[in-house]
């Protein structure tokens, strides 16, 4: 008996560690999978990272904001600004998520695979991080082009993940700021070792990788963020979109034809409500709206997708409306649309200081013109510093709240 | 690379401030069940992690490995790195050359011709290490010219 268990013991001493496959000691010769490469791709991810959570958590509390949290109107491009870092943000750590994993990969096959609780909680949460920030990627990417090879709805699944890789990431900053600092340290031999490399016979550099991932991060950023700086539309050769481009010189979202709105937006007998908690409920036609004082606001367009432009915007400013139906100050509406009941994106809500805004509009002409059916004809609601999706085309009634 | 195993105050604070964001995103998924379909979003976190780490990277290892070792000594480094940068950009712009979410109500919707764009990024990416590459060659033999050594061949 005590023989055979003899046997098992020696077995699994072979058998431990491996030396198989991934967990043999040369299975990952590459000087690539440097301490410093991996400290220095952790540091600008976890700078991506960051900026594109603390922006995207922005814009999820602009959409549904809770009761602390009051959005303001002003200054009217500062949602252009942030959704235009979340995306651009989000592209440019594409290059260095990669990097950072095919540098660290050796590590998936440490033997032992725990050392210590705290090693275990350090593993663990890995799973977490890696698949929650390559799912981020993916998916944020797929929906920038409006791609959706998933069966859930994105913005909770985005959401949700967002927080669920952010709060590893937390974790692993925990794990590894000491060796991180010590990694960048001056002091660190790696250093001495990677300013001696020549590029040329032994392959890739240290450095040279680190360069090739930041080359792929510059070409990414240089060529779609054109879709918001207008300056560098002409670059924008891989962006979904361009500044420039769809009726009257301006991308669309949502066209007319897939919000099933044709129909009602040009009806002769369309009118618009104001009702609710006003004093006097109002309804004008098409020809009424006109004749009311008009009113021109420069703003922005600003996707969550990440485009942005901006337009002459022409129309009713929602606060005289506001004001016509004894709408007490302070107060807030809703802005419906025709779209059918239930359809996503069909009303937002102007809070205390959208609806105050002297530009907060009810637009009925964009650059000069009638509105465009897919820019929201007859009528949509335009204000400053507010998601794309909040400006709600195709307007039926203001609800004040 | 070498391993550290002290954890000390800050990775347990860390640890639980994490945890605590680990929960509330879980906490989110769950509570918008109909939406965010929690198995279904769980199933392609895991499955990304899996597909990376036991699809992509060792098809990145065997390729770096294979094709590595039957490039000129000499410019080696420059096009792996070129390489490196082509399948970076290749594989972000992936879905808008495919044009997978392209439809033809909406013309402003992915308004270009994006193999076109990526062939672009491409052709300047291997531009450039095509001139790195001359450079440093021509350095190398007007170095090796001037230490009076030998300029042909390749010492291995």
């Amino acid at each position: 008996m005590s023989e055979r268990l003899r046997r098992v013991d020696e077995f699994l001493r072979k058998l431990t560690p491996p030396r198989v496959g991934p967990f043999r000691e040369d299975a990952f010769p590459s000087k690539l999978h440097s301490e410093r490469n991996a400290a220095w791709l952790g540091v600008a991810l976890g700078a991506t990272f960051a900026a594109a959570f603390l922006t995207g958590w922005l814009s999820h509390l602009i959409q549904r904001p809770p009761s602390w949290f009051l959005w303001p109107s002003r200054p009217a491009g500062l949602y252009r600004v942030t959704q235009g870092i979340h995306v651009a943000t989000g592209i440019a750590s594409i290059p260095l998520l990669l990097a950072k994993l095919w540098t660290v990969c050796p590590r998936l096959w440490t033997w032992p695979p725990f050392r210590s609780v705290g090693h275990v909680i350090e593993r663990v949460s890995l799973v977490p991080l890696v698949g929650g920030g390559l799912f981020l990627l993916f998916s944020g990417v797929a929906s920038i082009t409006r791609w959706s090879p998933w069966p859930f709805s994105f913005p909770p699944a985005h959401y949700a993940a967002a927080w669920i890789t952010i709060g590893a990431l937390i974790v692993h900053v925990g794990a590894k700021l000491r060796q991180t600092k010590r990694a960048l340290s001056r002091s660190n031999p790696e250093l001495a070792a990677e300013r001696a490399e020549r590029s040329g016979r032994g392959g890739l550099t240290r450095r040279g990788f680190l360069g090739a991932a930041a080359a792929a991060t510059g070409a990414l950023t240089l060529t779609t963020v054109g879709q918001t700086v207008r300056p560098l539309a002409w670059l924008g050769v891989l962006a979904p979109r361009d500044p420039r481009v769809g009726p009257q010189g301006f991308p669309v979202n949502k066209t007319a034809d897939k919000a099933g709105v044709i129909e009602a937006a040009t009806s002769s007998s369309y009118r618009l409500a104001v009702e609710g908690n006003v004093a006097r409920p109002l309804s004008f036609s098409l020809d009424e709206l006109r004749a009311l004082p008009q009113h021109q606001a420069e703003l922005p367009i600003a996707c969550v997708d990440g485009w942005s432009a901006s337009a002459v915007w022409r129309g009713v400013r929602v606060s005289d409306l506001l004001a016509a139906a004894g709408a007490r100050d302070g107060a807030q509406a809703e802005v419906v649309s025709l779209q059918p009941p239930g359809s996503a994106y069909m009303s937002s809500v102007l809070n205390r200081l959208h609806a105050s805004d002297p530009d907060t509009l009810l637009a009925l002409e964009l650059n000069g013109a009638p509105l465009h059916i897919d820019h929201g004809y007859p009528v949509r609601l335009i204000g400053p510093n507010r998601p794309g999706v909040m400006q709600t085309k195709w307007v039926a009634k203001v609800v004040v709240l | 690379m070498s391993e550290e195993h002290g954890y000390g105050r800050l990775f347990w604070v860390s640890f639980i401030v994490g945890w605590a964001g680990i929960g509330f995103g879980l906490l989110s998924a769950l509570s918008h069940a109909g939406a965010a379909r929690p198995v279904a979003l769980g199933a392609y976190v895991l499955g990304a992690l899996v597909v990376h780490d036991l699809v992509l990277v060792p098809v990145v290892v065997a390729f770096a490995d294979v094709v590595g070792r039957r490039l000129p000594a000499k410019a080696r480094g420059s096009l792996l790195g070129a390489m490196v940068v082509s399948a970076m950009v290749a594989l972000a712009s992936y879905p808008e050359v495919r044009g997978f979410g392209r439809f033809p109500g909406n013309p402003s919707l992915l308004p270009r011709d994006y193999a076109a764009g990526l062939l672009l990024v491409l052709f300047i990416v291997w531009g450039v290490t095509a001139v790195l590459v001359f450079a440093s060659t021509r350095r190398g033999l007007a170095q090796r010219k001037a230490d009076g050594g030998p300029i042909e061949g390749d010492v291995p």
